[in-house]
């Protein structure tokens, strides 16, 4: 046994995917779009921006919560609350799952959240100097702090089980999935919604992003975003929520349930986010904890945050766990075309794996054209097809953790 | 499963920064709740807070990390502060724990928010032009968001294992404490640094809070405003404060000569799944997460003899773990004496959860349990022992601590002494 894992080896696979994605809303329609190379960046249309030193980002449009979500709950909450919630459904949809077949102790949520409810937050600041603060609007207590979508997914399904939510920036979506998996591994549930929700994209959340110092300021849509480039210049924020469903292999068996893949390892380290130590530490960690070697991975979901250091540092760190023994698989960042998403990111990764998986097609890294000397890593530019078994997912935040995911297709290939 | 001990105890609340002082001014049952003027100014029902008076980071911290954290916010020089307290109390520098096995669990529900609300007042003009950008170089982010202390805890004691922040609102404290333990107890981990940091006094903070009726409204002198189990409470004091513990691994920390302050016996949480802040009267969810958590630790209920309640003054929490307590320890709910923190120092969000863990800790180590203050009329549905007004001596060797928060989220830990 490895060291980490739990004594009865719970095994967890993926059984349900949900997306609202500024690319599609749903599996299908995000997929369809990612793979003919579209992207979702353009210039900010919700809000006025100018004044702004960011004037675009990837919005989630043609949304609307009310499709997916009880109207009661929609007044409540704010539009990352919403994300979630949609996307809930869906990944439920998806997994064809319903909450009543279940027992609700041993059904739990793990989500990522960095940044809470914009617009509600915005609205309670008007509210607060225009009107008074006595008359600030009585949704937003519950309503802006980032496990709010935890608690209206909860209530909305009947969820009790163990459930957790997670703030660390770009890593944030990461947290999620790695504890969520462990919840599952510790024996604390069955099944467990994983993923996150984001919706920074308002005039006050940009204003505040900005001092990440990582957002680019490049007010081209087809040139802001672009990972590993030598014209990189940051990242570009996005906004939705993915849910997936994981289940421990043994529930999914019991109910018949369709298996995209097995989670085989999530592992995490922390250290200089400027040097490439400790992502291969938690790299080298996830493929020894999977039995995964080097040459098993047939692709990639880089972090590709965009920045000098972070991208440079990211291949540096590929090249070392993969480079040495055998040639680098392919390396993609899908999310140069629907930016990225802190809390709803790495589900979203992780679920491009699993549809990589089934269609036989790896995404592409949109917008990128010219990899810089230092980024010298074989990214796919362009959608393209290939056999895909075994995938790692990568997350780094700006603080400098990092989270590593290995998953195996299902039926196991190797 | 491995044994989970805690080693290293930093606390910064309005009754003390450093363990020893807090617990002194917990046991002596002293009230640190205080009117607010600006809160009468904004025209709300309440008007009481509990500060941490003359906190100065400067006056715990070396010159070089105070260099690093001036300027930031206060949840985030509350965080490293007890951080940096716990980790040098546990003694880990001089130990040679391997670092790819230490990490950090820290929690927060608001992080930066009185930080937030001065800067959005300055870009938008309070309110009356859009909000302008802040300049890339500002230290906004770092100060305002959460996962700042963590990382910055992280990268200076070498805990390069996991790194990250809850936000489960007012049981992320606890939450922590049970990651942690799952981390250790698991066997991913040696050392956890479990950690909560909030600091949430801000006008924004409280017209959100009294506008939904959950602060005080008790009329009486501002000292009496946090009356957990009295029948004259009517909400919670807001508060601010900061806790962090490490664990380990009890034969690792008994190899390396630590001092062990107490054994984390078990941990759970669940939602209720009801609302996002009522809480339905029979206290059936806090009850279901108690029985499971001592049934999942192999702890019997008989081996309770105390209770660290959330115990936030609110009408409809009082109730609600009064009647769990009886739904879970049935007669014997009666014998167990149970106290509320929140008396003394208010409601600091995610931060008390762990707090009344290094409390309960207090009570272990002394034989003393803490009062609940300002406790001067029965309320017929709150009727067990609340240790009314003066602490009492009494041994501890398995204490419950609970805690309930926004979200729907009920989470407690079972502690115990280690011979």
């Amino acid at each position: 046994m490895e060291v980490g894992e739990a004594p009865d080896g719970r095994r967890v696979v993926v059984t349900g995917i949900g997306l609202i994605n500024p690319l599609g809303i749903g599996r299908e329609p995000f997929w369809g779009a990612l793979t003919a190379g579209r992207v979702a960046i353009a210039p900010i249309e919700r809000f006025d921006s100018d004044g702004l030193p960011v004037r675009v980002a990837a919005e989630v449009r043609d949304f609307r919560a009310a499709d997916l979500v009880p109207r009661r709950l929609i007044a409540k909450s704010d539009r990352f609350a919403h994300h979630a919630m949609a996307a809930a459904e869906l990944a439920f949809q998806d997994a064809d799952l319903e909450m009543t077949s279940l027992d609700p102790f041993r059904v739990g949520i793990s989500f990522g959240n960095n940044s809470g409810g914009w617009d509600i937050c915005e609205r309670g600041f008007e509210e607060y100097y225009r009107q008074g603060p006595s008359v600030v609007n009585a949704w937003q207590a519950t309503a802006w702090f980032p496990t709010a979508p935890q608690g209206f997914v909860s209530i909305r399904y009947g969820i009790r089980g163990f459930s957790k939510s997670f703030a660390a920036d770009r890593a944030s979506g990461a947290c999620g999935v790695l504890f969520g998996h462990r919840s599952i591994r510790w024996g604390h549930n069955d099944v467990v919604l994983t993923g996150g929700a984001e919706a920074p994209v308002t005039r006050l959340g940009m204003a505040s992003h900005v001092t990440t110092g990582e957002l680019s300021l490049c007010p081209d849509p087809a040139r802001a975003y672009l990972p590993f480039d030598a014209a990189r210049s940051g990242l570009v924020l996005g906004e939705g929520s993915t849910v997936l469903v994981l289940e421990s292999l043994e529930h999914a068996r019991g109910r018949g349930a369709r298996i995209y893949a097995e989670v085989l390892a999530v592992e995490q380290r922390t250290g200089d986010p400027e040097r490439p130590d400790a992502m291969e530490s938690a790299l080298r960690a996830a493929l020894r904890t999977s039995g995964t070697r080097p040459e098993d991975v047939d692709v990639v979901f880089a972090e590709g945050c965009g920045t000098p250091a972070g991208d440079r540092s990211e291949a540096q760190a590929l090249r070392r766990v993969f480079g040495n023994e055998a040639p680098c698989p392919p390396v993609t960042a899908p999310r140069a075309a629907y930016g990225h998403l802190f809390g709803a990111s790495f589900a979203t990764e992780l679920a491009c794996g699993l549809l990589a998986m089934r269609c036989g097609v790896i995404p592409g890294t949109a917008g990128t054209t010219s990899i810089a000397p230092e980024c010298e890593i074989p990214l796919v530019r362009e959608p393209a097809p290939a056999e895909v078994r075994r995938v790692v997912v990568n997350a780094r935040s700006r603080e400098g953790t990092n989270v590593a995911l290995v998953a195996a297709r299902w039926p196991n290939a190797i | 499963m491995r044994r989970v001990v805690v080693t290293g105890v930093g606390i910064v609340v309005p009754s003390g920064i450093g363990a020893e002082q807090f617990w002194r001014n917990n046991t002596a049952g002293i009230s640190y709740t205080r009117d607010e003027p600006s809160m009468v100014a904004m025209g709300l029902k309440s008007h009481v807070v509990a500060r941490v008076d003359g906190f100065r980071v400067e006056d715990h911290l070396p010159a070089d990390a105070v260099e690093e954290v001036s300027g930031l916010s206060r949840f985030v020089q509350f965080g490293v502060t007890a951080g940096t307290q716990a980790i040098e109390d546990a003694g880990l520098l001089g130990s040679d724990f391997d670092r790819e096995r230490a990490g950090i669990i820290c929690s927060s529900a608001i992080g930066g928010t009185p930080e937030f609300q001065d800067a959005y007042e300055m870009l938008s003009e309070s309110g009356r032009v859009p909000v302008r950008a802040l300049p890339e170089h500002s230290r906004f982010y770092d100060s305002v968001f959460l996962n700042f202390a963590p990382a910055w805890l992280a990268r200076r004691y070498g805990l390069e294992g996991h790194c990250t922040s809850l936000t489960t609102g007012c049981t992320a404290g606890i939450d922590s404490l049970g990651l942690g333990f799952d981390l250790v107890r698991s066997g991913e981990l040696d050392v956890a640094v479990t950690a909560a940091a909030e600091a949430p006094l801000s006008g924004i903070a409280y017209a959100t809070l009294d506008v939904i009726g959950s602060l005080s409204r008790t009329d009486c002198p501002p000292e009496r405003a946090s009356r957990p189990f009295d029948a004259r409470r009517g909400g919670f004091v807001l508060g601010e404060g900061s806790a962090t513990l490490v664990l380990e691994e009890l034969d690792a920390a008994r190899r390396r000569g630590a001092r062990v302050y107490g054994e984390v016996l078990a941990c759970g949480s669940l939602n209720n799944a009801h609302h996002m802040t009522d809480l339905a009267a029979d206290g059936a969810s806090m009850a279901a997460v108690v029985s499971r958590c001592l049934r999942e630790g192999g702890v019997g209920p008989d081996a309770i003899d105390y209770i660290n309640a959330h115990g936030s003054s609110t009408p409809q929490n009082d109730i609600f773990e009064t009647r769990a307590f009886k739904t879970v320890f049935g007669e014997r709910a009666r014998a167990i004496p149970i106290s509320s923190t929140k008396s003394m120092i208010g409601h600091s969000l995610s931060s008390a959860s762990l707090v009344a863990v290094v409390a309960t800790l207090g009570a272990m180590r002394t034989g003393v349990v803490p009062p609940t203050i300002n406790y001067e009329f029965p309320d017929p549905d709150c009727d067990l022992d609340y240790v009314p007004n003066r602490s009492r001596q009494w041994p501890v060797r398995t204490a419950l601590v609970t805690a309930s928060g926004f979200g729907g989220i009920h989470s407690c830990t079972v502690l115990g002494t280690v011979d």
